[in-house]
């Protein structure tokens, strides 16, 4: 049976609201960073939790393996277009996924 | 290339570590190094706490944004602020304790280097839960975390400024001052 732990849910509110609260004075190219490392947590738990049901056709592996790269890049020196560049790919593709779901 | 000179450019950040544990004798003499360090009018208000125990790890994790991978210890650099002010004054709390752990940090990286052990220095971590969570008293403050681990990963590089762009002998912009 698929289940998530509430201390898997809690570890990711913490994280998610530290990340908020570092934020706040921490360089503004972190911003990014920090919201694609909790949308990759937020994945593998959800993932590991086995919640998310199967019948859709959507490839979340290779979505969050886009992300990845682009965490990789992003607090890279003149990276903001780039990655800008690279995200608008992936939004692309989310918005064909999720006019497929809905 | 010197012997140091080659540890001191082959020290990486890592941020990918195997589960192996650290042999705690190991850890100790990352934080003997640490105190050999130079510190402002030798004062050494730094404190050091080792965590290698995986369910304060976990914790620690959940409200430390910046730290990855998954370190088997943490070495958490503290210092305490009423000695660092009942023997340097405001200057000696506010800013020689904090040049001193950085001088102590540097050391543990590099002898963890030396150990071909992995590290990770860490700034980004919620100071509020950190000293709930380590139980640290009033007048301790934390500075650092250093990760610390086997790791498979050597990162390349991260890009270095050039030299002669960034440093000059006697005054400032002479390029080639000889
Ligand atoms: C004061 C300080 C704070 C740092 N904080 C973090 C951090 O919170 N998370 C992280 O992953 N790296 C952190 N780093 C590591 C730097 O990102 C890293 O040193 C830099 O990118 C150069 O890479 P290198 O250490 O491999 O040469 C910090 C480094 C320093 C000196």
């Amino acid at each position: 049976m698929s289940e998530l732990s509430q201390k898997e849910v809690l570890k990711l509110i913490s994280h998610m609201t530290s990340s908020a609260r570092g934020l706040i004075y921490e360089p503004k190219s972190y911003g990014p960073f920090r919201l694609i490392d909790s949308i990759i947590k937020l994945y593998q738990t959800l993932e590991e939790a086995d919640v998310i049901k199967e019948n859709g056709e959507t490839d979340f592996d290779e979505i969050i393996s886009e992300l990845e790269a682009v965490k990789r890049d992003c607090l890279e020196e003149d990276c903001q277009e780039d990655c800008a560049e690279k995200l608008d790919a992936i939004i692309n593709k989310l918005v064909v996924e999720l006019n497929k779901e809905i | 290339m010197g012997e140091l000179l080659n540890l001191i450019k082959k020290r990486r950040s890592i941020r990918n570590f195997r589960n192996d544990k650290i042999a705690r004798d190991d850890l100790a003499e990352l934080v003997e190094a640490a105190i050999w360090a130079p510190s402002g009018g030798n004062i050494q208000s730094w404190r050091f706490i080792i965590v290698d125990d995986d369910v304060l790890l976990e914790k620690i994790d959940a409200f430390s944004p910046g730290l990855s991978g998954n370190p088997p210890a943490l070495i958490i650099l503290c210092y305490d602020k009423n000695l660092a002010y009942k023997k340097g004054g405001k200057f000696g709390r506010d800013i020689l304790s904090r040049m001193d752990i950085s001088m102590a940090a540097q050391n543990i990286m590099l002898l963890a280097a030396e150990k071909a052990l992995a590290s990770c220095p860490v700034k980004s971590f919620n100071r509020g839960a950190l000293i709930e969570l380590l139980k640290l008293p009033d007048k301790i403050e934390p500075e650092l975390l250093i990760s610390v681990g086997y790791s498979f990963v050597e990162p390349p590089p991260p890009k270095r400024d050039k030299l002669e762009e960034i440093c000059y002998f006697n005054n400032w912009g002479e390029e080639n001052n000889e």
